[in-house]
């Protein structure tokens, strides 16, 4: 899990990322919150139309 | 499509989901709407995304290859997977998203202006937008262009029936053969994408699939043998499936891209099981993104990322040893 993820995460595991600290993302509680799907705190951002249909990108 | 009650609650058909839709609501897609007792796709005429891909991004591998294909999505999907690479249209709600005003005729026209030789319903899921797609559809036809869906074919066999009438190509997502990773990652189930499939070749158009592998998800050997053979004994050797390359995106950021061991192994697999045409993307891989020759294994059609190198298709078959090539090549 890449350090911005891990940030997104909560505040308290963030905030102890920030100050270096890996414990919770090695021990698999902000990957297991990230699976579920549950308690995800990314947000919609503004369309960007040419990076969605970007022919450069990936299939589909 | 869908039918209403005494209390002013609709119920949307167009999905196995069959969203109850009380009066200002919207279903599960987000964008069909029950106002005032009538069931509507608020984003039709819509669509958030419009560009020219080439048909190999879709991709459609024995579909006029090296042509262009006009591509649209309006916001809204059927399904909500984990991994969605398109999430920030698939899944958001259309009053978030800007959008463009372009009605079915406008369509029609710009994909002759671009000077594409079809239009795809991709990005999103067009059983969402099936409304605004099958009225593009017929547009579309009256110009004398193609017509491809790109789904993951979580809809009712009545509409997708009716759709498959009026489109001219299928690429259809088949993401796994367990009912739980759709329960798990994508919100809904198995059977349906399975029925889709069949709709699809029964309805005559041409189908091909794709499968995306996701490293722990569904990448054992045991998942890819059900896989392969489900569609070996149900579209036939010579649907051409596609393995697609994983990336960590949306709520699925934990797990690492497919591996291309991985990858090999999926396509050595296909291979061996009798599938003719076995494609691997998301991966410059030249050597698995080529069309060989399923008799003599001459290299007929190579490709480069999403462009085509050498085409020696001849007439639909092979200049070497004439063996006919599934596809519809003009």
């Amino acid at each position: 899990m890449r350090r911005r993820d891990f940030i997104k995460v909560s505040g308290l595991a963030g905030l102890a990322a920030l100050l270096g600290w890996r414990g919770w993302g090695k021990c698999g509680i902000a990957r297991i919150r990230n699976l579920s799907g549950r308690g995800y705190p990314g947000r919609v951002i503004p369309l960007d139309y040419h990076k969605i249909a970007n022919p450069g990108r990936w299939q589909g | 499509m869908g039918v209403g009650n005494m209390a002013g609650n609709v119920q949307c058909g167009l999905c196995p989901r069959q969203c109850l839709i009380r009066p200002g609501q919207s279903g599960d897609c987000r964008i069909r709407v029950n106002l005032d007792g009538r069931l509507t796709a608020v984003t039709y005429g819509y669509p958030c995304s419009l560009h020219v891909d080439p048909i190999e991004k879709k991709p459609l591998y024995h579909f006029l290859p090296g042509s262009t294909t006009f591509s649209l999505a309006t916001v809204g999907c059927t399904l909500h997977c984990l991994n969605c690479q398109n999430w920030e249209i698939s899944q958001a709600a259309p009053d978030t998203v800007p959008a463009y005003e372009v009605l079915p005729d406008k369509i029609a026209a710009l994909a002759q202006s671009y000077e594409c030789a079809s239009v795809s319903y991709t990005y999103t899921d067009p059983a969402a937008f099936y409304e605004y797609a099958l009225d593009c559809s017929k547009a579309v036809r009256e110009k004398k262009l193609r017509n491809i869906l790109v789904t993951a074919g979580y809809i009712s066999p009545r509409p997708f029936r009716e759709l498959c009438n009026n489109v001219d190509a299928a690429h259809i997502d088949l993401k796994s053969m367990s009912d739980k990773f759709y329960r798990d990652i994508c919100g809904g189930m198995l059977r349906p994408v399975l029925d889709s499939l069949l709709t699809a070749k029964s309805a005559g158009i041409w189908v091909e699939i794709i499968h995306l592998i996701i490293p722990t998800l569904n990448d054992s050997d045991a998942d890819l043998k059900m896989l392969v053979r489900w569609v070996r004994e149900n579209m036939g050797t010579d649907t051409p499936l596609h393995f697609s390359r994983f990336f960590p995106r949306y709520r699925m950021r934990n797990l690492p891209p497919t591996s291309e061991e991985t990858l090999a192994r999926a396509r050595e697999l296909a291979l061996a099981e009798g599938i003719k045409y076995v494609y691997v993307g998301n991966l410059l891989k030249p050597e698995w993104s080529a069309t060989y020759c399923p008799q003599c294994k001459k290299e007929l059609i190579a490709r480069t990322g999403y462009r085509v190198g050498v085409l020696q298709i001849k007439d639909g078959k092979c200049p070497q040893c004439g063996t006919q090539i599934a596809g519809v090549w003009k």
